[in-house]
């Protein structure tokens, strides 16, 4: 090999003997080595910035996905079965006549012996069909012939998401146990589930179930919500969320036009940052929320999470608002009741001067007001009025709030509510509220609350 | 633990690479990730960086790469059962990028100077001192097929073998191209074999 050859080969990546053993003695091919190695090094040293946001495929694809390849797996092996069985009956004939009576009436095939009996009801649309048969498929393999003996799909009625691959959707069907069978995420009888269909895989279908994600303890709850906010999982949101919490939630994800298990921006790490005792059923966390921006740098999100315990021992989450410090600033404003009658006590837990929710901007332009108060004031507080009122920050709006107190009282409160459209992001604006509780006198306290409000600063 | 079986690049710590498995061989992690969440989980985390990566020295446009290496990621986890083993992984993976790739900027319509950013398009290669500027330069002159063929070889380490593989030439045609880029290279920066 001359020098022309080596260097051909240098570049296009080989080194073998020949090569080290004329690299030894040519300073000429020497050089172009280490231009190769140099054009390597700056080629792999250009930055690449960090996704901003997962870019795996969500638990739910993964999972179906497993679903459909463990699926492929027994199919195939039900076939070599079924290979062998005809392999052997060949082998018998003309030589094992005595055997045909019993070939000819097999017991119940593997298939039956492996497989739950599970059946959709006849008579429904082609869509409704189209999800069941597909849950059907899942179902026959997921389930554990052992404790279920049937299914029968009856319904499946289609969330209004977003159109995309998924659909999503609750499913009614009934359950006979196998005799003896202990409940699992199974029971005996009519019950409901929550079902995805991927219709971009062939119809790989998965069904959930609350009590899949039933706390047994308020930390358990909470760590529901972390998980269902580090996987970006809508579902596990969901099954662990109160009636009430699940019904905003689809709201909520079709108002921004997700879908469920849609990415976002990635949250890494979680922490929490206090722990309020609400009687003996409930209790509010104080959490951050850590992820990186487009920029790299680590952006906390901190959000106020309640979780309660239902009448079936189980703890769900009832309520979280976003909010977030140091971006809005009510100078000078001392914590607790002020001196005089008729002024407001600022409700500032944890240091946290402003409340701040998103909220989709059409959300905003219909019933922003109500949409704000229910996400974060709790079903204890009633709202009475709301007018709009002018303060330095800009235009606000002023809630006029009642909330009734464990003692059968009433509380009057103040929301100071200020819109502001999200930097960079046409589809959400950020709601920032002051809120006071009213300690004397209602009219006293409303003009103290407003004068108060005009130290009120924003920082965006 | 790198996951792909032949000609990981050296790490940088960011990617899956380097090819060190230990005991665990890479048809068993495979066969583990086809039948197991956590193990697709993680074979998906580790392919992650790669993918990204080369969708990002492709695309050059953040957005525009998150969105190939989605889409990338989606049809490993998909297609993983039907990964035959004719080739790495890694090239089948690479293969996939560049396909997945070429159907986005068909679907876009888009051509490559439209995502460029300002910085890049006016700056001259005399006036592009930054180091990283300069190479983003060096990948913006360069005509696309050749941009491509410097990213596989030589960012991801490939063979020209596996290089005209994942780019469907030849590997004479490949090899040509390599040395037709090394020239490119000198007439841009080198001096007595070194890189500016």
């Amino acid at each position: 090999m001359n020098c022309q050859d080596i260097q051909a080969a240098l570049w296009g990546g080989e080194e073998h003997d020949l090569i080290r053993a004329h690299l030894r003695d040519c300073l000429a091919c020497q050089n172009e080595r280490e231009a190769v190695r140099q054009v390597t090094e700056k080629l792999r040293a250009l930055d690449t910035p960090a996704p901003t946001r997962s870019l795996k495929p969500s638990p739910d694809v993964i999972r179906m996905t497993i679903r459909r390849n463990r699926r492929l797996r027994w199919m195939k092996k039900m076939s070599y079965v079924a290979a062998a069985v005809i392999v052997i009956a060949g082998v018998g004939v003309g030589t094992m006549m005595q055997g045909k009576k019993q070939a000819a009436s097999p017991g119940p095939s593997v298939q039956q012996q492996g497989t739950v009996d599970v059946q959709v009801v006849e008579g429904l649309s082609e869509e409704k069909k189209m999800a069941l048969t597909a849950l059907q498929r899942d179902l026959q393999v997921q389930t554990d012939a052992r404790a279920i003996k049937k299914v029968v799909l009856q319904d499946f009625v289609k969330d209004s998401l977003a159109p995309g691959s998924q659909v999503s959707g609750t499913v009614t069907l009934s359950v006979e146990l196998q005799p003896g069978a202990a409940p699992g995420n199974f029971t005996n009888g009519q019950q409901t589930g929550y079902a995805i269909v991927d219709l971009a895989s062939s119809g790989n279908a998965v069904l959930f179930f609350d009590r899949e994600y039933a706390a047994k303890t308020p930390e358990a709850a909470l760590n529901y919500f972390f998980m269902a906010q580090k996987m970006r999982n809508g579902h596990i949101e969901y099954a662990a969320s109160t009636l009430a919490r699940q019904t905003q939630w689809k709201s909520e994800y079709e108002t921004v036009h997700w879908r469920i298990g849609d990415s976002n921006p990635l949250v890494y790490d979680t922490e929490i940052l206090g722990t309020t005792p609400n009687g003996a059923d409930a209790q509010d966390y104080d959490v951050a929320l850590l992820r990186k921006t487009p920029e790299g740098v680590t952006d906390r999100q901190h959000f106020n999470v309640s979780v309660q315990k239902g009448t079936d021992g189980v703890w769900r989450i009832s309520k979280y608002a976003f909010y977030r410090t140091r971006q809005s600033t009510v100078a000078d404003v001392p914590d607790g009741p002020r001196l005089n009658d008729g002024v407001v006590k600022w409700v500032t837990t944890s240091g946290i001067p402003a409340v701040k929710v998103r909220l989709a901007s059409d959300v905003v332009q219909n019933g922003a007001v109500n949409a704000m108060f229910s996400q974060y004031a709790g079903s204890d507080a009633k709202l009475l009025k709301s007018e709009n009122v002018h303060e330095p920050i800009g235009d606000c709006t002023l809630i006029t709030a009642e909330r009734a107190l464990p003692n059968g009282d009433t509380q009057k409160e103040y929301w100071l509510t200020l819109f502001v459209p999200e930097s960079g992001n046409n589809k959400r604006v950020d709601a920032y509220s002051l809120v006071g509780q009213v300690t004397g006198s209602e009219e006293e306290a409303k003009n103290d609350f407003l004068e108060v409000a005009k130290t009120w600063q924003f920082q965006p | 633990m790198c996951v792909t079986n032949g000609g990981c690049p050296a790490s940088n710590g960011t990617e899956a690479g380097g090819e060190e498995r230990g005991s665990v061989s890479l048809e068993s992690i495979i066969q583990q990730a086809l039948v197991d969440e956590t193990a697709m989980s993680k074979l998906l985390d580790e392919l992650e960086p790669m993918v990204f990566r080369m969708a990002f020295h492709l695309s050059r446009h953040q957005q525009d790469a998150e969105d190939i290496a989605q889409e990338v990621l989606y049809k490993i986890c998909t297609r993983l059962s039907s990964y035959r083993g004719d080739s790495s992984l890694n090239t089948w993976v690479y293969a996939m990028v560049m396909n997945t790739y070429r159907d986005f900027l068909r679907k876009k319509k888009i051509r490559q100077t439209e995502e460029l950013p300002e910085t890049l398009r006016t700056q001259s290669f005399e006036e592009a001192t930054n180091d990283r500027l300069f190479w983003q330069k060096v990948l913006q002159e360069l005509p696309e097929v050749d941009r491509h063929i410097l990213v596989l070889r030589f960012q991801n380490d490939l063979s020209v073998r596996e290089v005209a593989s994942i780019m469907n030439l030849s590997e004479a045609n490949v090899k040509t191209r390599v040395f037709r880029i090394k020239d490119r290279l000198r007439s841009l920066f080198f001096k007595g074999g070194e890189v500016l």
